[in-house]
């Protein structure tokens, strides 16, 4: 509580201070989790987790030492969905890993990465097939830093306009 | 003024030592590019610790990425910027770039990140061209086609082809727009990976990369390649069966298995049926493998004068699974689609409901029309989570061939929820008196593209 207490002070004071060198440093604890969750929405807390693995996919995708919060996601039919990180106290890594697709000689399919406060989010390619997927959410630094967060799965809806023309 | 940022400065402090954290980095976030383009970032690196950090090296994880220089020391409270050169090579859509910085102490070593957006020209940005299962043969080897398809240039086409993957022949069709692919010698069998390499002839993207996939089999064919070894915990016991069975119902002969890149016991011995023309591996994954995921293989040998077969193997290797989180992805799925409803908006609380309704206010955003001459278009359009962005299209007949205007994506404004955003473009290459076609394109966050309007037809004036 304290220290959320000292995290929402600072990001009240730093707000103040949004430009050079402290526009860096005065985002480090921002971030909000919704007070009424979604359905879709779960919420965990990266303090809780522990160390479990130096990487997602391969040598290019170390996480280093930092806690991860491994999410196991059974999809029984192709689907297309987005998940979304929130967090507090951290800087967020999120990466989605699939058996198969990481056996492809390129990268690995889905990672993001953000500053702490920041939302970020995992839009891995169209049409997931069925199958495990593993949602890892980490501090993006390696660090031990760690806080509350949310993880929003939402699904990709067809992209239209309201309106088109031309003059 | 100088009290509150000395304040700052501290209370951040306060927190990064409360973590135990020494450096921090700032995620990078760069403009958009095109696949193989180059680009450069500059890290910045705080050490927010009481004593210097002694920098013994900075790592770019990607092999294509470089590291310009570092310095050897970053003093207590000093900040320092460290220049990086990224290469997009065949990403495509939002990624992610990371530097790994090592210290004297490693509990100060540090990952820096940097994140792109990478366009491409081709429909599908990883083009995948799988073979299948294939025998191997002279007399009839197997043959598949890889072709470029671009909605973006009409005319891209390949001009050399730069790196073939070492079980394929490759040859540039008379069109420029296709490469025939012929299975080649293979050391094993197996599945076999590997990336062709072309040079196309655009200055917007200078390379098209295609995954190559084919499962070369001989007479003797394993139950499942590649294996699926799913979540192996250290502090349990695993084992698994490959049934590896004779195509002709012959008798075969293999010698004792290997493993690649994992660390693993295994031992062949008879299938439950007891027939001539079957054999099965039992192996076990060593709980001292590094955690996190498993890539490797399984290598059975065969009788004198036959390749060896070789078998994929991948997991996630754990301490255990007491932290792991399971989720029903379906359930999931249902009630996001549900909690979003058909058209996005989703099904607000009654106290949202009712701010909604008593916000009166106009949140469109009206963007700035480009003066000038030429065809004006305008689109309306709400904030959609997966768009990155829009792109023109135009041809000079409804039915094309169609061609992208904006090499740059025109970027996703984000209204005030409930809101839209008029968007405004301005084709000024239009030539008066012609007519042309035009149809918008949003470009997605996972770098796929897709056409959301109809064409319209105008007269440029």
């Amino acid at each position: 509580m304290r220290s959320k207490l000292i995290a929402a002070t600072l990001v009240a004071a730093c707000s103040m201070f949004s430009t050079g060198a402290f526009a860096a440093a005065c985002t480090a604890s921002a971030g909000t989790i919704p007070a009424t969750p979604s359905p879709s929405t779960i919420n965990g807390d990266l303090c809780t987790a522990t160390d479990q693995l130096v990487q997602t996919c391969g040598d290019t995708t170390t996480i280093g030492n930092a806690r991860d919060a491994i999410y196991a996601v059974q999809l029984g039919a192709t689907n297309s969905a987005t998940f979304t990180v929130n967090g507090t106290g951290f800087a967020p890594y999120i990466a989605l890993m699939n058996g198969p697709a990481c056996n492809s000689v390129n990268t690995c399919p889905t990672e993001n990465a953000g500053n702490a406060g920041e939302q970020v989010v995992l839009d891995p390619a169209n049409n997931l097939p069925a199958g495990t997927y593993y949602v890892f959410i980490t501090e993006q630094s390696g660090s031990a830093a760690c806080g509350a967060f949310s993880l929003v799965t939402a699904p990709v809806l067809p992209v239209s306009l309201q309106k088109f023309s031309v003059e | 003024m100088q009290k509150i940022l000395f304040f700052c400065v501290l209370a951040i402090a306060a927190i990064a030592a409360s973590a135990d954290t020494t450096l921090v980095a700032e995620t990078v976030r760069l403009p958009d590019i095109y696949q193989f383009e180059r680009t450069s970032a500059s890290l910045q690196v705080t050490n927010v610790g009481k004593e210097a950090v002694s920098i013994t090296n900075v790592r770019a994880m990607r092999p294509a990425d470089r590291v310009v220089a570092f310095p050897a020391q970053i003093a207590a409270g000093a900040t320092v910027k460290i220049d990086v050169e990224i290469n997009a090579a065949n990403d495509v859509g939002a990624s992610v770039h990371t530097f790994q910085f090592e210290t004297k102490k490693p509990a100060d070593d540090l990952l820096a990140r940097v994140t792109i957006y990478v366009q491409t020209v081709l429909d599908n940005g990883r083009p995948i061209v799988d073979f299948g299962p294939v025998r191997l043969s002279t007399a009839d080897p197997a043959h598949a086609l890889f072709e470029l398809k671009s909605e973006d240039i009409p005319g891209l086409a390949v001009e050399e082809v730069l790196e073939t993957p070492a079980f394929i022949q490759a040859r540039i069709e008379p069109d420029k727009r296709s490469v025939r692919l012929t299975v080649d010698k293979v050391p094993y069998y197996g599945i076999h990976r590997a990336n062709l390499k072309l040079r196309l002839n655009s200055d917007v993207q200078l390379q098209a990369w295609s995954e190559i996939i084919a499962d070369v089999r001989g007479d003797v064919v394993p139950s499942s390649n590649p294996l699926p070894l799913d979540l192996v915990l250290a502090n349990k016991p695993n084992e698994y069966l490959l049934v590896l069975r004779h195509q002709g119902q012959s008798e075969f002969v293999v010698g004792k298995p290997s493993f690649e890149r994992i660390k693993g016991k295994a031992k062949v011995e008879p299938c439950a049926a007891k027939s001539d023309d079957c054999k099965q591996v039992r192996f076990s994954i060593a709980k001292d493998n590094a955690p996190g995921r498993l890539s490797g293989a399984l290598v059975i040998p065969q009788g004198k004068g036959q390749l060896p077969i070789k078998v994929e193997l991948y997991g996630m290797m754990l301490k255990d699974d007491s932290k792991i989180v399971k989720v029903d992805g379906d359930k999931l799925m249902a009630q996001a689609t549900e909690a979003s409803g058909a058209d996005g908006k989703g099904k607000q609380p009654f106290v949202a409901q009712l701010k909604g309704a008593l916000d009166t206010r106009d949140k469109t955003i009206n963007l700035p029309e480009p003066s000038g001459k030429g065809p004006l278009l305008r689109w309306q359009a709400e904030e959609h989570a997966s768009v990155h962005g829009y792109a023109i299209y135009r041809a000079l007949s409804e039915q094309g061939p169609y061609e992208r205007l904006t090499r740059e994506v025109i970027a996703q404004v984000v209204p005030e929820e409930g809101g839209s955003v008029n968007y405004v473009w301005r084709d000024a290459s239009a030539v008066s008196g012609k007519q042309y076609w035009y149809y918008i394109g949003a470009v997605m966050n996972n770098g796929s593209k897709k056409k959301i309007s109809s064409p319209m037809g105008v007269t440029a004036k």
